[in-house]
């Protein structure tokens, strides 16, 4: 119900709903973005990229769904784009950067940093899986998505996304259990 | 080793630390987005701006100063509506709809390697004329008014062949313009809105539509409200994909493009698809056709056209068509208008011929098998073709009808459901509020939205959900402790009121009766809050409130009602 009245707000050019707005759903979406592109300050790109667009076009939307899964599924297309793009510009997929470089960026203080070690070792695990496999996860688990929305984001069946999450989290399992026991 | 709970806690429990400064500056950019009237804003997103004005000090004070200066021109031009993205997709059927004239390509994909892409672009101009470019030169131009159409096939062949469709109906949406009209009748609602994505450096709002084995992804440029794609899925044939692009409308188009006039210098090749004159005949011949295609002889599993599509493409898929190699055009061309004339005799078919089709898994050869029968116009008896293609007259009293045409074909890994039989779910207005009634006693809220999918999905937490109400969790212990059979059969009956609604409002949406529904706001307790409600004349319409209770309003007072909920 919040989420309906901040958006008949925003669409009137309330400055407290765009706020409210803003702090409710960004760091969870510069999360979600992080996991995906393994790149903190691309996330807060993103999302910021997003939210312009939301923002911009404020006044048009009619929300029909919840606002998070909008704003979600807002980011998850554009880190596509940017991943066709990337892809097209250098030989090098997001997937094959290498994953401490992604990570000790984040460290600079100017910018985001990630909690701790064991969160680090997450992020340069998450770096290694298939691009739809994390994809899957990070939804599932941090966005809090429904398989069935994530197939639809996906293009695909909700057995396919199941299969996706299922694979991913099983290879981070075996990646993390491996860093342990080193 | 640990477990995947414990992987699933850590992916969950990952934070990462925001600089604040960092936010409120992108915060205060957004605040300045907003600010702005909306005929300046940015065209599209600028990415780093933000990140660039934190960075370097002298453009951080400037920065400042211009928010400063938006701030204080403060000048709002907002639009007054809420469903403005609705409209943008209302505005671009409307124009689809009201286009003199339109261009756009299209790109058909089959999914199978050994059947290429393809590509051609459309041109249409009311009345009814419409040209096809297709690759390699080949122009086809139809004048659905005049029921006549050319199609020139380019140098070196420099032929051109003449159709003749005067006996096709008059109904645009039966023949070829389908393809134009199925883009520009598309419903006035899109079922969903799929977010925004960038095409071409265009930030594109998407709507889908679902209707008739076609989903159809339209994506607009919010921006200036242009149509800039549509994907399609075809359903029925799996893998098969095609999108429409370059859209123009009202574009100057002159006559002379839609010319059927044959060019000088080229032959004719004519061909006639007069459908008054199929026959049976032609029936046989398109069964024949079918059979030498296969690698095993059989004739098609099924005549029914909604069907087959779906078919051809499985058993093109598992290898079950012959290999042909290269064939001329002409052979190609030959063989489409055979298969055309065949199925424009079983459409032509009358209702009451009583046609029945038994030809899957028969050979062409078995001359004692029938495959296919139908009563003639004003015919005693009945015509009757058999496995070798040969066609016998034969009495009423002798069509074999076995009595096992009349049991259901069940496959041998299927068994039997565990259910008294199945019931068709009513459609009446006490039906839905009984669904709802249903989630609000078990599940303890509504569902989120009417989709017949959703409702049974949300329908399914009943299985194992701990957020349901006492009642909700005592059925939810009671099913436990049930057979597999008995608790399928409970849940069969629980079921067909979630249908009901789901089809009551399907009804609603398809009888264009402005549904709408706040499932996701609205609780039990809402007493004065809008649940669903739906037009019942002009002036009139009808609410369900959150409390299940029924009311007719105005449209004024249904506005004030709606108002009311979203405080």
């Amino acid at each position: 119900m919040e989420d309906k009245l901040l958006i008949w707000k925003l669409n009137r050019g309330s400055e407290d709903a765009l706020c409210r707005i803003f702090e409710k759903y960004r760091d969870d979406l510069v999360r979600i973005a992080a996991g995906l592109l393994n790149d903190v300050n691309a996330a807060e790109d993103v999302v910021q990229d997003v939210f312009l667009m939301f923002v911009h076009s404020a006044g048009k939307y009619e929300i029909r769904r919840s606002l998070k899964g909008y704003l979600t599924s807002c980011v998850v297309n554009r880190i596509r784009h940017l991943n066709r793009t990337k892809h097209r510009q250098e030989p090098v997929s997001l997937n094959e950067v290498d994953p401490a470089v992604a990570v000790s960026d984040s460290k600079t203080p100017d910018q985001c940093v990630v909690c701790n070690e064991e969160f680090q070792h997450l992020y340069k695990a998450m770096a290694q899986l298939p691009y739809e496999q994390k994809e899957a996860v990070i939804l599932h688990i941090q966005g809090r998505m429904k398989f069935k929305d994530i197939a639809k984001l996906q293009g695909t069946s909700i057995k396919t996304t199941l299969s996706r999450y299922r694979y991913g989290l099983n290879k981070l399992r075996s990646m993390l259990n491996s860093e342990v026991e080193k | 080793m640990r477990p995947a709970e414990n992987i699933k806690r850590l992916v969950k429990n990952a934070r990462i630390i925001i600089n604040p400064e960092i936010k409120k500056t992108a915060l205060k950019e957004l605040i300045d987005e907003l600010e702005k009237p909306k005929t300046i804003r940015s065209a599209g997103t600028k990415p780093n701006v933000w990140r660039t004005i934190m960075k370097n000090p002298i453009t951080k004070l400037t920065a400042a100063a211009v928010i400063i200066i938006a701030v204080l021109a403060g000048t709002y031009y907002f639009g007054d509506s809420v469903n403005i993205a609705g409209t943008a997709y209302a505005e671009v059927v409307e124009r689809l709809q009201n286009a003199r004239t339109m261009t756009y390509i299209v790109e058909s994909n089959t999914g199978m390697e050994w059947m290429p892409s393809m590509t051609m672009e459309i041109a249409f101009k009311e009345p009814g004329y419409m040209r096809f470019d297709m690759a390699g030169g080949v122009v086809s131009i139809v004048d659905s008014i005049q029921g006549k159409g050319l199609t020139i096939l380019p140098p070196p062949k420099k032929q051109f062949i003449e159709i003749e469709m005067s006996n096709l109906q008059n109904d645009p949406a039966q023949h070829n313009i389908n393809l134009i009209e199925k883009l520009r009748s598309l419903p006035e609602r899109a079922d969903e809105e799929l977010g925004t994505r960038e095409i071409d450096g265009r930030e594109v709002q998407g709507f889908r539509i679902t209707e008739e084995g076609l989903i159809n992804s339209v994506w607009i440029d919010i921006q200036n409200r242009q149509l800039v794609l549509v994907e399609m899925e075809f359903v029925n044939a799996p893998g098969m994909s095609g999108t429409m692009s370059d859209f123009r409308f009202d574009v100057e188009l002159d006559d002379s493009f839609f010319n059927i006039t044959p060019p000088d210098g080229y032959t004719r090749m004519e061909i006639q698809v007069d459908t008054d004159e199929v026959s049976e005949q032609d029936l046989i011949e398109f069964l024949r056709l079918w059979s030498t295609w296969m690698k095993d002889g059989r004739f098609p599993p099924t005549l029914d056209p909604t069907k087959v599509g779906k078919y051809t493409m499985e058993m093109m898929k598992n290898g079950q068509f012959i290999n042909e190699g290269q064939i001329s055009e002409q052979q190609q061309l030959e063989k489409s208008l055979k298969m055309t004339r065949g199925w424009m005799f079983l459409l032509k078919m009358p209702a009451d011929s009583n046609w029945r089709y038994a030809g899957e898994n028969v050979k062409f050869g078995d001359a004692g098998t029938a495959i296919f029968w139908y009563r003639p116009e004003g015919s005693e008896t009945y015509r009757v073709i058999y496995g070798d293609l040969s066609v016998q007259d034969v009495a009423q009293e002798n069509i074999l009808i076995d009595k096992t045409d009349f049991e259901p074909v069940i496959p041998e890994d299927f068994t039997a459901f565990p259910t008294d039989g199945m019931k068709i779910p009513s459609m009446s207005e006490e039906a839905a509020v009984e669904g709802l009634k249903f989630f609000a006693e078990i599940i303890g809220q509504y569902p989120k939205n009417l989709n017949v999918m959703n409702l049974i999905e949300e329908f399914q937490v009943l299985k194992d959900s701990e957020n349901l109400t006492d009642a909700g969790m005592k059925l939810q212990e009671e099913m436990g402790r049930m057979q597999k059979n008995e608790r399928t059969k409970k849940a069969m009956e629980m079921i067909r009121p979630v249908q009901s609604l789901g089809m009551f409002y399907t009804m609603l949406m398809q009888g264009k009766k402005e549904p709408a529904y706040y499932g996701d706001t609205v609780t039990v307790q809402d007493v004065e809050k809008v649940l669903l409600r739906w037009k019942i004349s002009h002036d009139q319409y009808r609410i369900i409130f959150g409390n299940l209770s029924t009311s007719d309003v105005s449209a004024d007072k249904l506005a004030e009602f709606e108002k009311s909920s979203l405080k």
